[in-house]
């Protein structure tokens, strides 16, 4: 009985220990000059209800695949919501017209790229994938 | 080109990029133009497929009817933070109900006068969809809807000109305090509508026209716990319709007020959802004289929905729907022997049971069978013999849709 405890408690920690730890990130444009942002802010963006910067650029937003894993992290994690609800959240106001959704690119490099070369962009990324054509920005 | 293509289109758009891009790809230089992420272009198209054992339901269903088709293409540009444009194309096509004719879904300029990580305040112009209940904007976009058909005590498909959309303009508001959100929405204006309020008010397609003759309000309260894990809402809209007779009419000039109020309850979980409605609609009418009688008159209905999905690319449905033309006779005998006519017309209990699978963002297949007993949310337009209305049917339904 003690053994088979063990040996579970093992594996289990075995499959935690595999489960891709990603830290998800958010990063902004270099040329963004807030340097944190609050959880209500952030929420507030990738909403799609908060539209400018305090400078007055527009914020563009930029997200992975409803179904990327990363996606679904940064979803839970930052912004505490099914991505599902957030794709319904952003149908509603795309196909009632009151609003747009994110922009959504393929992979983690075009995500980098994309925020690295439009002004006011905001999206994410896993912690070890960030370079200097983009600026991490703090959650507080 | 690939740099363009890639820094330019959503990949949701991508299939139509595609085709914008080819045109002009010999002339764009390989920096992409700002403003190009300030362009959304979305679209979908459905085609149905629906087969009852009697009666009519988009088309002529007895047979298999194919006569359901969605066909929408939507721009929406930002100018800046403040200022947005956007405009809706829609064909739909829903047995007799409607024909597939191109029609403007919406149409809008949207000024944000307030934005910030508390609030967003605005005026939108044009013709703008109606916030009603919970689906009533986005009605006729496949993917936004729980089944093939939205439950119809609440969106009544016979009804649907008058609850769509308005033209004039509407306020909003959006205030956020930590994880509650409360969405306010009051706009006026008048429908568009056309001959299906003549049958579903008025029985029948007579020689004159209904419009809509003075202004009506539409409004809607959302609270949102955690953006949409939980979402409360209050709905309704109010709105008058006038008769004008042709030259030789049996039908003198009436009027005809319409109520049509909604209560909304649903939560999210991650991978259940349980909604629930409840519709009200009181209507008057005035003026008509003798051919269609003076009177007023409270439908109602509601539905109870339970959402499963037990694999990311599946989902299950079921649902119980009831929906009375009069909330003060919902077996329908009163009204059937005052008009000499089936109770049965008079109501439906529909029970659902539905499965999506969508691999995808951009495609989604859906199956549906409703089984119903009373016909009251079938148009008298499709079904133009009460008599030959059967009471207990049943109805499979499959929706093909492909969205960019």
């Amino acid at each position: 009985m003690g053994r088979w405890f063990i040996n579970s408690l093992i594996l289990i920690s075995a499959l935690w220990l595999t489960l891709p730890a990603v830290a998800v990130e958010l990063v902004v444009n270099p040329a963004v000059t807030e340097t944190s942002l609050t959880q209500d802010k952030v929420r507030a963006i990738f909403n799609m209800r908060l539209l400018s910067w305090p400078d007055g650029t527009p914020v563009r937003v930029f997200v992975l695949k409803d179904r990327d894993p990363l996606h679904r992290e940064f979803s839970k994690r930052v912004l505490q919501v099914f991505p599902h609800q957030l794709r319904r959240s952003w149908d509603r106001r795309v196909y009632s017209g009151v609003g747009q959704a994110p922009q959504q690119v393929d992979s983690v490099d075009e995500m980098r790229r994309r925020v690295a070369g439009t002004p006011g962009a905001i999206g994410y990324l896993p912690e070890d994938r960030i370079d200097d054509s983009v600026r991490k920005i703090d959650l507080h | 080109m690939t740099a363009f293509e890639k820094s330019t289109c959503t990949s949701r758009s991508h299939w139509l990029c595609v085709l914008f891009l080819l045109l002009p790809a010999a002339t764009v230089a390989a920096q992409e133009p700002e403003w190009w992420n300030d362009l959304q272009i979305h679209g979908f198209l459905s085609q149905g497929y629906v087969d009852s054992s009697d009666n009519s339901f988009y088309g002529d269903s007895e047979q298999g009817s194919f006569d359901f088709r969605e066909i929408g293409l939507n721009a929406s540009f930002r100018f800046s933070p403040r200022w947005l444009v956007s405009a809706q194309l829609l064909s739909r096509k829903a047995g007799e109900m409607s024909e597939g004719g191109l029609n403007l879904d919406y149409g809008l300029v949207d000024l944000t006068v307030l934005s910030d990580e508390y609030r967003r305040v605005g005026l939108v112009a044009g013709r703008f969809k109606n916030p009603i209940g919970l689906y009533n904007d986005t009605r006729d976009v496949p993917f936004t809807r729980p089944s093939v058909f939205l439950p119809q005590s609440v969106y009544w498909d016979k009804l649907r000109d008058i609850m769509l959309s308005n033209d004039g303009a509407q306020l909003y508001g959006e205030f956020y305090r930590g994880r509650h959100g409360l969405s306010l929405q009051l706009g006026v204006g008048n429908p568009p509508i056309d001959d299906n309020l003549e049958w579903a008010y008025l029985g029948y397609d007579w020689p004159g026209s209904v419009e809509s003759d003075s202004p009506g309000f539409v409004g809607r309260a959302l609270y949102e716990l955690d953006d949409g894990r939980l979402r409360l809402a209050l709905s309704g809209i109010t709105t008058t319709m006038a008769y004008r007779p042709a030259e030789v009419d049996p039908l003198v000039a009436g009027s005809i007020d319409i109520d049509y109020f909604v209560g909304s309850f649903q939560y999210n979980g991650e991978n259940w959802s349980l909604t629930a409605e409840y519709m009200q609609e009181p209507v008057r009418w005035s003026g008509f004289e003798d051919v269609v009688r003076d009177r007023r008159n409270t439908a109602d209905g509601a539905y109870l929905q339970g959402t499963y999905r037990p694999l990311p690319d599946w989902e299950l449905l079921l649902r119980y729907d009831a929906a009375f033309h009069d909330k003060t006779d919902r077996d329908g005998e009163r009204q059937g022997d005052e008009k000499g006519l089936p109770a049965h017309l008079f109501y439906s209990h529909t029970w659902t049971f539905g499965l999506t699978w969508s691999p995808n963002e951009h495609i989604m297949l859906r199956g549906q069978y409703d089984r119903v007993d009373g016909t009251a949310f079938l148009s008298n337009e499709e079904n133009p013999n009460p008599f030959a209305t059967v009471r207990n049917w049943y109805m499979f339904s499959l929706l093909l849709s492909v969205g960019f």
